[in-house]
């Protein structure tokens, strides 16, 4: 009889020497990514349709008060009202230039539950700025992306896509106890 | 008939103050830039006389004003009693004679006559109001002229002041003019000239019940250089109602710190103004004190949204208005405060979640479509549908749209018009 190795994996080693972090933060649930969102994180979406996978999100949360946050505004709110999205509260902002300083007072006005913003190539200290700022005022960041960013600070990395109405989630990455 | 008088320190600009007071009353006259009357009959359900008082010197304290006030039935015992230090009409001194000859101060050329008269009614041994009543009204004209005899009938209650349309001034405009021996340096004093000059803008407003949506700070530089105006005109945008003194002061103090830091100031300051370009309707709402969180997170949400809009201009921060047309760059606009959608359900085919401003030509050959500098194969043409713009737009007649899948994913929204390929959204 051979004897088998098993390798125990990092949570549990964690685990066994009382080093498991309980996050104890509150979640906004969300159909399509059952473990749902903690508040104060920074998730970065990805994907052929990242827009729309937010936008779900929002129409399960209609009381939450959202800032979507753009250099130049793109997005449809006509389309994200068809989505079942409830306009109400969700303030647009068009930051050309300043967008930077726009999400930064955002984040930090601690008004939003949520702030939407597209990736206009941000560098690593304006991310990690805004992982901050969301983490003191307990909001999302929710960062759409085209392509996953090399950059380590997202707390969860998520790609989606969706083929003949079947949505495809997969977590790319996550950091801290999400 | 209860008039409330005003008695303004002097060198005070009274049509502005008086404006704080149209709120309480319409029925305001001035005595130049010395007194102002409110008929304040009308309003004593909402405010007793004393309570009136209390408010309008709050009011008038919060504007750095001392002012004398008093309550009588006429104009002129009004300004009388605010004037001399006695509780009664009957007590006060026969110098009180020119308030009821001349009470809004409107024929100056007579006063030397009515103070001549005093003099002589002085020498009679006439001290007080009540002892010139003892006088019959028929020696009065006789002995002391025509204008007396006006007084005297205005003391019996006869000819009344007629109440004039009191009109507001057009543009609201505060300004203050620094002591020129020590003119500032800095905005440090200026700050604190702010302050008093944006209340007095907000009251009134308040008292028109509109608010300031936009105004101008002005600073006046002792000079112009060749590199600089004499003038610094910074715009302040105060997007949200609800948005108090104190929160448009930081605003203000934040943008006037940055157009300095950009372009520092050259001169000394010798004049600050505030002009108020834009107002909109003031609408009032009762504070919630049971749930103060809510307040101060709605206070913090009106400051950041004209902290934005003073930072981006009026169209930089914005809520989305959407309403019902066929053209997708038709189906919402730009709003500025909340408004009740009336859209229950849409009737129109789905749309991109992404739409680009301007409608951007792309080529298509041989099923690949080459966008960024990437070209998607496309799986599928779907959704074709028929739109017709207007004729004088570039991409204005026919439309015929499609939505485009690609092998990666990614769908795209174009329409085909006048031979050519536009790219107009994406179902991202």
């Amino acid at each position: 009889m051979a004897l088998q190795i098993v390798k125990p994996s990092i949570a549990e080693l964690r685990e066994l020497i009382g080093a498991t972090k309980h996050d104890d933060r509150p979640r906004h649930s969300f159909s399509l990514y059952p473990a749902g969102f903690t508040t104060g994180s920074f998730i970065e979406i990805t994907g052929s349709q990242r827009t729309e996978f937010t936008a779900l999100f929002l129409r399960e949360h209609p009381k939450l008060k959202i800032a979507w946050v753009e250099d130049s505004i793109t997005i449809n709110p006509y389309a994200l009202k068809q989505k079942g999205v409830c306009l109400d509260n969700i303030l647009f902002v068009e930051g050309k230039k300043d967008t930077v300083w726009c999400l930064s007072q955002v984040l930090s006005s601690g008004c939003f539950q949520a702030v939407i913003t597209e990736n206009s190539r941000f560098n690593e200290k304006d991310l990690r700025r805004f992982q901050l700022l969301s983490e003191k005022a307990q909001n999302h960041f929710f960062l759409l992306s085209a392509s996953p960013s090399a950059s380590w600070v997202p707390h969860l990395q998520l790609k989606v896509s969706k083929t003949a109405g079947e949505w495809d989630v997969q977590a790319l990455r996550k950091r801290g106890a999400l | 008939m209860r008039i409330v008088c005003i008695k303004l320190p002097k060198h005070s600009d009274a049509q502005s103050i008086a404006e704080i007071f149209y709120r309480a009353t319409p029925q305001i006259r001035l005595r130049h830039n010395e007194a102002i009357f409110l008929e304040v009959s009308k309003c004593q359900h909402l405010y007793s006389e004393s309570t009136f008082i209390k408010r309008a010197q709050i009011t008038l304290k919060r504007i750095g004003i001392t002012a004398e006030l008093s309550v009588a039935d006429d104009i002129s015992t009004a300004l009388s009693l605010a004037t001399f230090p006695v509780m009664n009409k009957d007590a006060l001194p026969v110098d009180a004679l020119i308030y009821y000859a001349d009470p809004l101060a409107q024929y100056p050329e007579q006063h030397g006559r009515i103070l001549k008269a005093i003099h002589l009614l002085k020498s009679l041994g006439i001290r007080t109001i009540a002892d010139f009543l003892t006088i019959p009204s028929y020696d009065i004209s006789p002995r002391f002229g025509p204008i007396v005899l006006l007084a005297y009938q205005r003391l019996l209650g006869q000819h009344e002041i007629p109440w004039n349309e009191f009109r507001p001034r057009e543009v609201v405009e505060e300004s203050h003019e620094f002591d020129l021996a020590y003119p500032p340096r800095d905005l440090e004093p200026v700050y604190f000239t702010l302050r008093p000059l944006l209340d007095r803008i907000y009251l009134r407003l308040r008292g028109r019940g509109q608010r300031v949506r936009q105004f101008n700070i002005i600073l006046q530089q002792e000079y112009a250089t060749r590199k600089s105006p004499q003038t610094y005109k910074v715009p302040i945008i105060i997007q949200l109602p609800f948005v108090s003194v104190k929160t448009i002061f930081q605003i203000a103090k934040e943008k006037l710190d940055a157009v300095v830091q950009r372009k520092p100031l050259e001169h000394p300051i010798i004049k600050i103004s505030l002009v108020v370009t834009e107002e909109a309707p003031y609408l009032t709402s009762q504070r919630d004190l049971f749930d103060q969180k809510k307040e101060e997170t709605s206070e913090s949400f009106f400051h950041l949204v004209s902290r934005l809009a003073t930072k981006l201009g009026s169209d930089g921060a914005f809520f989305a208005h959407v309403k019902e047309n066929y053209l997708p760059e038709r189906t919402w606009f730009r709003v500025p405060e909340k408004s009740i959608t009336t859209i229950q359900e849409s009737h129109i085919p789905e749309r991109p979640l992404r739409l680009l401003k301007e409608p951007r030509p792309v080529p298509i050959q041989d099923n690949y479509l080459f966008h960024n500098r990437m070209q998607y194969e496309i799986k599928e043409w779907k959704n074709p549908e028929v739109l017709l713009s207007n004729w004088w737009e570039i991409s204005g007649g026919e439309r015929v749209y499609y939505k485009l899948v690609t092998h990666t994913g990614d769908n795209f929204w174009v329409f085909k018009n006048k031979e050519q390929y536009y790219l107009h959204g994406i179902f991202e």
